[in-house]
């Protein structure tokens, strides 16, 4: 498939791939051809990397007019945080971030909170998840055709937010050559 | 009770962005006029990257008065078909790639689009950016926010990637941060980063916001 000028530099520059590779946590890929890895986002805290993100593209989307992305991230284990909290700021990101109804009107504090409280709201189960052939016990909240979920994995807060049908792929902890 | 500390005025974000034949409707550009704390300013261009512009199909070229532009490569010379807006790098300035450039009146502030940053919060923010696509879409961003109370500061490093890098013209994020603030804290948080486009970078003019309560 052809991707947009732009796109293609930016998969082949993969940005931060070495720093992700440093980080001493498991970081989760998607497992389908679809679903395009185009490099990687790093959260530091005052110097400290404490988050990689795995960003991609859902190649089947970029002739749309909103082609849609998703991204798990992977976090350092702290005290100050919950993970609980984490998925609902990973899945407004989402929501703000791709086509849907749930996005708010602004970005005003108050039309953040709202999208928040009722992210925050939404029922959660339990379900499985595939990671490098095996399967593991997350906490999922589901949305239209989207899927939150969080697990801690190996000593790391994992969230992910994608569309279900990514999620029931599963996923890779190793890392694609550059 | 809590409330938000009203210290900025704000710029309402244009409704719809498009760039390259696609356009982005963005939530943080919708209807919903934001609140008096939050604040939205102008995102610079700050030059030309020909480099880069060259791996993307474009050529940066010079006009016979120092300015700077971007034409699809195989653009016949003189020709402004598909021309990006002009840059003069001594000024700083752009302006419409058809105008003369002889004309003062022609020429504006350079601009990309608009930063954000709101906090909701006292742990939680959220900040990005609205490109015009005049520059060609976002490849990737620094984007760093600095939160400072009487209780502690912190930076928060958030550079990464656009969702569709190459493709996408918005970005934006919520973040948690941690001063230690009470309920009787004001905290104040400034962002600051820049995007690099597929043509050059733009710098985001240092969106500020606080919180009390």
């Amino acid at each position: 498939m052809e991707f947009p000028d732009g796109l293609e530099v930016a998969v082949r520059a993969r940005v931060n791939h070495e720093r992700a590779r440093a980080f001493p946590h498991p970081v989760l890929h998607a497992v389908d051809a679809d679903d395009l890895l185009v490099g990687y986002s790093i959260e530091s805290v005052d110097g400290d990397v404490i988050q990689v993100e795995a960003n991609h593209a859902i190649l089947s989307t970029l002739t749309s007019p909103q082609p849609r992305s998703f991204a798990t991230r992977s976090r350092v284990l702290s005290s100050e945080q919950s993970i609980e909290s984490l998925l609902v700021a990973h899945a407004m990101d989402y929501v703000m971030g791709n086509p849907n109804d749930w996005a708010p009107t602004g970005t005003s504090a108050g039309a953040l909170q709202r999208l928040r409280d009722t992210l925050k709201e939404l029922p959660e189960h339990t379900s499985t998840v595939d990671i490098d052939g095996e399967s593991y016990d997350a906490a999922v909240v589901d949305f239209d055709d989207s899927r939150a979920m969080r697990l801690i994995l190996r000593g790391a807060f994992v969230t992910v937010v994608a569309p279900k049908e990514v999620v029931r792929r599963g996923f890779v902890t190793g890392f694609p050559e550059r | 009770m809590r409330k938000k500390n009203r210290l900025a005025s704000v710029a309402i974000v244009t409704a719809l962005l498009v760039t390259g034949g696609t356009a982005f409707a963005s939530s943080a550009n919708a209807t919903e006029a934001p609140d008096a704390g939050q604040e939205t300013v102008a995102l610079t261009f700050a030059g030309y990257d020909a480099e880069r512009a060259a791996a993307n199909g474009y050529d940066v070229r010079t006009d016979a008065q120092g300015w700077q532009y971007a034409v699809p490569t195989g653009t016949p010379d003189g020709s402004l078909v598909g021309a990006t807006p002009k840059y003069n790098p001594a000024t700083g300035q752009t302006k419409p790639a058809n105008s003369s450039g002889m004309s003062p009146m022609n020429t504006v502030p350079g601009n990309c689009g608009t930063a954000t940053l709101t906090l909701y919060s006292r742990t939680s923010g959220y900040t990005g950016y609205n490109m015009n696509g005049s520059f060609g879409p976002a490849v990737s961003h620094t984007w760093k926010i600095n939160v400072s109370a009487a209780t502690g500061t912190q930076v928060v490093d958030r550079s990464g990637l656009p969702p569709v890098p190459g493709v996408s013209v918005n970005w934006g994020t919520n973040f948690t941060y941690g001063v230690h603030a009470t309920s009787s804290t004001l905290v104040n948080a400034v962002a600051s980063g820049v995007v690099v486009t597929v043509l050059g970078d733009c710098k985001g003019l240092a969106p500020r916001d606080s919180w009390l309560g």
